[in-house]
């Protein structure tokens, strides 16, 4: 399962979501040293690294790192794939996805994720059917 | 009010909403922490506010604050007060705030108990899937105790999308509140086959959680996973389907047997690189889990082998990780197969990315054998010479020793090389892992005898070239730690020492004192050894000169180290001190001390075994906590621990080192040692250590053996030519020849101890002492306590809880139904239940009226939700959209897997899915299914809820307390037999009717109920029939996995002569396909024989393409009789469509949910103005001719559910009026299949 997800930007977490806790407390330290630690691997290199107790699995989009620590059972490739298929929800849902959306609708993408995963495990791997209840919402509020 | 409204509005004009805040943010750069503070204090102000819009705002501003690190714990009684908001929109914000900042230790979560309860069931789907998220990320023991039923009972919804979170929020509720998964879990394992694939994933996680901690009790859903993942073809759903078993083959390796082939299978068709991953993954466990007896099992190793290496030899960077780290995986149990890879394992040392090189190294340790150890290491010296970064440096000084060192030095054939390999790491710069150097150099010196002298001449040297290994960058490392082995392993073994003098001059030297102190010790202590030794050679030959010199350089040297500031170097070096002076003062007399002095070090060492002291048997009679004498007043312990704390505080740096820690005086330790020698003499236990015992002093001229050693990594003498280190020899001749020079140089050196027999060097083994050390009387190594590993606090262990067993009547979700009106409509079925099980006998009657009176009641209950429910009609405007849509795109975007396998799922789909594991199993084995086996699927099949009742009351009827009311329960349950067995005029046979009554309020909500539907016996038709054999046949819907039609056919011989050869020849239609064993053979042959007058029972799975319109097919049986006549008899299949109809998941709120959604957009009906059936009749030919549920019956009134194969909706409506007059209303999702099932019942019910 997965524990959390991590977006950032020069090093710098713009977005995160825990699905299983962490005391705020801790956040910024474990945040810091992951971001780091995959910020300085190689960006050809191995998207995937150990951290203790987690398996960090790491993604570019542009100057974007996507990031999940998740056990180290999981499989690997699965966590990658589901990070492309998360920001090709955020693509589908926004047009398209830029900075501007990371840093201003941080909530749509907490949003399209509590649609994709419930207690860390993937519950819907279609974008459409993860999308139709958001922008119904959207379409619901803006009239 | 209003204009408060109207106030609260404009000013919320003014509020910053999250987008101005994170513009602020970024244009304060400078002045973040200011801004923020100042923004805070703004929120603060909002959140006072009663006006719920300003407080969601403040809180989602709150939300992104703590993303950014800052605390807002303070925040969450307002986060709850969002949370309950009734506006959908503010209701989000508050729940992801909590989700995000709640944990399960939060105290206001007391307070939200019911609020979230009350979103759970609310009647938009959204709020409850939202709190059904929030819920996964804060619960808590309290909150999965109160709400596990609301949640179970959004598992029945008629949502997917509450369904399936519903689901996955399972699993945190089992671990918070254990209690809940015996009752639970038949209801999660009913959602393995739920029509929705996304529900089915999500069932499929969940287990695939619990199954990978606690794996034994999930080996019984083997078949049911088995079934999923020949017919899925969700690549992520098959992921984990493949994961699970990973998990439960080595508990059973013939469910490993059964995996092969499907999985192999999977391998070569699928494109999906995680999928192919996952199947390698698992085949591995598989093979590990069955180590012989397969006959194609080399070639799947071979396969996984073969698709690996096309992994690592990708050019993504991603499966060569995994394609390595699976590799490792194999390697553990088939070494070969993977050492044929090695090129490839080499050649990603080489990679530029530090993680694979990582992997690669852990291969390469498994990978080495006799012939290629010296190579290996000799390319991961070359590495390290090269590598950069201390860390990867360290890690592959570690892997060298390790790949060297393990099970017992078993692939060093020549240990010459391995301690110039050893000595040759000494050099490396900065290294952490000098302690394991000096481990290993002790290890190699002590236990393999042949190799000491060469150890002790390289040791020597070593000693004598310290300053280079303690250079200046010595002092971040651990490298000074291999002084402490070399200088205890020339004193040790003295006596092999070329030139004793020298060492002993080396020693002494000036750096010694900046060495860490526990160094200086082993230095001082061995000083003496080498002391003592030299004196009593020199005694022997009578060198005067050699003794007085020894003696002062001693006295010269040592109070360097009496005035040490290290305890343990001071009093080492005081006692010594005191030795030499008094061997001088002998000496002086002319006496000779030698023999003597050689006393305090006699004897040899032993190696002890790991856990001796451990085995150590605890004395009788000793209690390490009863106080020796009165506890001490705390004043006094509070002096105690300081003055501890003064004597430790010197000691830490030495409490790493076991060896010589504490050494008692000179003169104790020769009383200590003889003692141990009279005691080792008297015991008879002690297992005399004669040859090599003896060699350890007595020894002049042993036979080392020195063969021509074939080096890659040049043997340098360290300190010869100190800075040019690491020159590596390429060539092997070069390496060879420059062996063979220093080699000589060095024995010229050795003076009279070696025999310079390069010539004769035949290769003599390198013995490792590998005994298994010295253990207390009685111990044996193997006996160790392979208890639990997990801590106490793992929630896991407590899920470790037996799922096959039945559930006892107590075992039932905690519902609170007695202060909160909604919930008690929700959880009334339990405590009907619980009334059933109260009530005794006598109160028959006047409980059935209650009932009936309860039952009105409730019906008009419903009608009021019902009515209520379309006046929100906005919600549902919502709801209906949302669901055409979602049904709409349930397959769009899922990956598909390629081609799945032929035969496969027809091999195991003829037969329904048993719980039995064993036949399951078994089946694959014994191709031709024996007689009694078929008996025991048709048991299963029919019989299995009752079966399962049985043992379990019989087990709970010793519990005397609980027995009587179990027998209260039995009696109820025979009463409603009875019951309905009067309302019913005529009793057909063939058919055992339930009293629906009893059951449809409990439906869908507690267990015990919905295995009792499960006993409804569809109606038996009629087949075929001639003079010899008679067919009867029964259909049943199996919707769910493989959306099949159970046909069993009863096979009756009416003649005396037995029948055998029993074949039916059964075409499929276009649109009607029989799930066979041989896809190819229109012929199904049946293996038994029929003895005269018996009969036998058959079951035949069949697919419907189509299941809105009536099939029929048509072919013939053949057949043999004893005497030899063949005959055929025509067949005829029919299949109305309520055959592929089924009531199973009919439950009262999905029947409600369902009318009030709106999908039902078919609508039909047919009246029979004077029907001859009493209304149970026609109820009973509805239900059981018609294969649907009974949701709900008033009077003469009753409602019907059921659901096609593919999953279509269908309601009925009966009324019965008492003229005679029936009236049949239906509803449904699909048009066709409504008419066509009316059409149907109409002719039934006319033809009764």
């Amino acid at each position: 399962m997965m524990h959390y997800l991590l977006i950032a930007k020069d090093g710098k977490v713009q977005f995160s979501h825990y699905f299983t806790h962490v005391t705020p407390s801790a956040r910024p330290a474990l945040e810091a040293r992951v971001v780091g630690k995959c910020q300085s691997a190689d960006k050809e290199g191995c998207h995937f690294l150990e951290d203790g107790e987690h398996t960090l699995v790491f993604r570019w989009f542009g100057p974007c790192i996507f990031l999940v620590g998740a056990d180290h059972q999981e499989n690997e490739l699965m966590v990658y794939e589901f990070l492309g298929l998360y920001v090709g929800a955020l693509q589908r849902y926004f047009g398209k996805f830029s900075e501007r959306h990371l840093l201003l609708s941080t909530d749509h993408l907490h949003m399209v994720l509590e649609e994709m995963v419930v207690d860390g495990e993937l519950v819907e791997s279609s974008i459409k059917n993860v999308l139709a209840p958001i922008q119904m919402l959207d379409a619901a509020s803006s009239r | 009010m209003a204009l408060r409204k109207v106030k609260g509005n404009l000013e919320r004009m003014f509020d910053k909403n999250l987008t101005d805040l994170v513009r602020g943010i970024r244009n304060n750069k400078e002045t973040e922490s200011k801004y923020i503070s100042q923004c805070m204090e703004e929120i603060k102000t909002e959140l006072r506010q009663d006006n719920l819009a300003v407080k969601a705002n403040a809180v989602a501003k709150l939300t992104y604050l703590q993303m950014l690190g800052y605390d807002i714990s303070w925040a969450g009684f307002n986060i709850i007060e969002v949370m309950s908001s009734p506006k959908f929109t503010y209701k989000r914000i508050g729940y992801l705030s909590a989700s995000q900042c709640f944990h399960q230790d939060t105290e206001v979560l007391m307070l939200t108990t019911n609020m979230i309860r009350k979103d759970l069931n609310s009647h938009n789907m959204y709020d409850s899937g939202t709190a059904l998220t929030g819920l996964a990320c804060f619960i808590n023991g309290d909150l999965a105790r109160d709400l596990a039923n609301d949640v179970m009972t959004l598992l029945a919804s008629t949502k997917p999308y509450l369904r399936k979170k519903a689901v996955l929020l399972l699993y945190k509720v089992f671990l918070k509140f254990p209690e809940a998964l015996r009752p639970a879990f038949p209801r999660l394992k009913e959602k393995l086959e739920d029509p929705d694939p996304g529900v089915q994933s999500a069932a499929v996680n969940v287990i695939c959680e619990l199954a990978r901690k606690n794996p034994k009790n999930y080996l019984s859903l083997a078949p049911v996973f088995f079934k999923l993942m020949t017919s899925s073809t969700n690549n992520w759903m098959l992921i984990k389907i493949i994961k699970l078993f990973g998990a439960l083959t080595p508990l059973e390796p013939r469910l490993g047997k059964k995996l092969i082939e499907p999985l192999t299978n999977l391998i070569h068709s699928t494109s999906a690189m995680s999928l192919l991953y996952e199947c390698i993954n698992t085949v591995i466990a598989v093979l590990i889990s069955i180590s012989s007896g397969m006959p194609n099992h080399n070639a799947s190793i071979q396969l996984c082998v073969q698709k690996l290496r096309i992994l690592i030899e990708d050019s993504d960077q991603n499966l060569k990780y995994l394609g390595l780290l699976a590799m490792s995986k194999i390697l553990k149990t088939h070494p070969k197969s993977v050492q044929a890879h090695k090129d490839l394992v080499l050649q990603c040392l080489d990679d530029k990315d530090e993680s694979i090189r990582l992997r690669a190294l852990d291969l390469l340790y498994g990978m080495v054998t006799k012939k290629t150890v010296m190579e290996i290491v000799r390319r991961l010296m070359n590495h390290m010479d090269r590598a950069e970064g201390t860390m990867y440096r360290d890690e592959l000084l570690q892997k060298i020793i390790l790949i060297c060192s393990q099970n017992n030095f078993q692939y060093i054939t020549n240990f010459e090389w391995y301690i110039s390999v050893l000595v040759e790491l000494c050099r490396m710069e900065g290294t952490q892992h000098g302690g394991l150097i000096a481990n290993q150099l002790m290890d190699v010196a002590i236990r393999v005898v042949a190799v000491r002298e060469f150890t002790v001449g390289q040791m020597a040297l070593l000693l004598d070239n310290a300053h280079v290994i303690v250079g200046p960058a010595a002092a971040r490392s651990s490298i000074a730690e291999v002084l402490y082995a070399a200088s205890w392993i020339c004193g040790e073994f003295a006596q092999l020492l070329a030139n004793p003098k020298a060492t002993l001059e080396s020693m002494v030297r000036g750096k010694v004192v900046s060495l860490p102190g526990h160094i200086q010790a082993t230095y001082v202590h061995n000083m003496l050894k080498l002391y003592t030794h030299i004196i009593a050679t020199a005694e022997e030959e009578d060198d005067a000169e050699m003794i007085q010199e020894v003696t002062n350089l001693l006295l010269e040297r040592l109070p360097v180290f009496v005035s040490s500031g290290d305890l343990e170097v001071q009093e080492r070096a005081s006692c010594i001190v005191q030795i030499v002076t008094y061997v001088q003062k002998c000496h002086q007399h002319g006496d000779k001390i030698g023999p003597e002095l050689s006393a305090l070090m006699a004897g040899e060492l032993n190696p002890v075994a790991p856990k001796a002291q451990k085995k150590v048997p605890l004395p009788e009679g000793l209690d390490l906590d009863a106080w020796i004498n009165d506890p001490p007043s705390e004043s006094e312990d509070e002096e105690d621990e300081a003055y501890k704390k003064e004597i430790f505080v010197k000691h830490e740096s030495t409490s790493k080192h076991k060896k010589e820690k504490y050494e008692p005086t000179e003169e104790e330790l020769q009383k200590l040692r003889e003692v141990r020698k009279a005691e080792q003499a008297s015991n008879p236990y002690y297992v005399k250590n004669s040859a090599a015992s003896v060699q350890g002093f007595t020894r002049v001229d042993q036979e080392v053996a020195v063969e021509p050693i074939y080096l890659n990594v040049p043997l340098k003498i360290p300190g010869m030519t100190s800075m040019d280190k690491y020159q590596m020899v390429d060539g092997w001749q070069e390496s060879n020849k420059k062996r063979h020079k220093k080699h000589k140089k060095r024995s010229k050196r050795k003076g009279p101890h070696s025999s310079s027999d390069e010539e004769d060097a035949g290769p003599q083994a390198q013995v490792v002492n590998t005994d298994v050390g010295e253990m207390p009387e009685g111990a044996h190594l193997s006996d160790d306590n392979d208890a639990d590993d997990r801590p106490d606090d793992d929630p896991h262990r407590a899920l470790d809880i037996n799922l096959d067993e039945p559930l006892a009547p107590n075992e039932v979700l905690p519902t609170r139904s007695h202060y909160e009106v909604k919930s008690r409509r929700r959880s009334r079925s339990d405590d009907k239940e619980n009334i059933l099980t109260n009530e005794v006998s006598h109160k028959k009657k006047s409980r059935s009226k209650k009932d009936k009176k309860e039952k009105i009641k409730k019906s008009k209950k419903e009608e009021r939700k019902v009515k209520k429910s379309s006046r929100k009609g906005q919600d549902n405007l919502i709801l209906d959209l949302e669901e055409t849509v979602e049904d709409a795109s349930r397959t769009d975007d899922i990956p598909i897997a390629a081609n799945h396998i032929n035969g496969i799922s027809e091999e195991n789909s003829t037969e329904k899915p048993t719980d039995d594991l064993d036949f399951w199993l078994s089946k694959s084995d014994s191709v031709p299914p024996a007689t009694d086996e078929v008996d025991e699927v048709r048991a299963t099949d029919t019989e299995s809820p009752m079966a399962a009742a049985t043992p379990g009351n019989e087990e709970r009827k010793s519990k005397t307390s609980k027995s009587k009311k179990e027998k209260k329960n039995k009696k109820n349950k025979e009463k409603s037999e009875k019951k309905s067995k009067k309302k019913v005029k005529d009793e057909v046979e063939e058919t055992v009717s339930r009293n629906r009554e009893e059951y449809e309020e409990t439906n869908g909500t507690v267990m015990q109920e919905s295995e009792s539907q499960a006993m409804s016996q569809p109606v038996v038709r009629l087949l075929a029939q001639d003079s010899v054999l008679k067919l009867m046949y029964s259909t049943a819907a199996m919707d769910g996995v493989m959306s099949e039609v159970l046909v069993s056919i009863k096979f009756i011989n009416q003649s005396s002569k037995s029948i055998s050869k029993l074949e039916l020849n059964l075409p499929d239609s276009s649109s009607l396909k029989m799930v066979r064993i041989d896809p190819q053979s229109e012929v199904v042959s049946f293996p038994w024989e029929l003895s005269g007058g018996e009969a036998q029972e058959a079951n035949l799975s069949f697919t419907a393409a189509d299941d809105t319109i009536p099939h029929k097919l048509r072919g013939f049986l053949s057949y043999t009789q004893e005497d030899g006549v063949n005959s055929d008899l025509p067949v005829r299949l029919e299949f109305p469509v309520t055959a592929f109809l089924s009531g199973k998941t009919a439950s009262r709120t999905t029947f409600t949910d369902l009318l009030s959604s709106g999908q039902l957009s078919a609508r039909s009906s047919f009246t029979l103005p004077n029907s001859q059936l009493s209304f149970s009749e026609v109820l009973e030919e509805v239900s059981c001719g018609g294969s649907m549920e009974v949701v709900e019956c008033v009077d003469q009134t009753a409602s019907l559910y059921g659901r096609s194969l593919h999953g279509h909706h269908v309601c009925l409506l009966v009324k019965y009026q008492e003229s005679g007059r029936l009236t049949i209303d239906g509803k449904s999702t699909e048009g066709t299949l409504l008419s066509n099932a009316l059409d149907h019942l109409k002719t039934s019910l006319m033809q009764k």
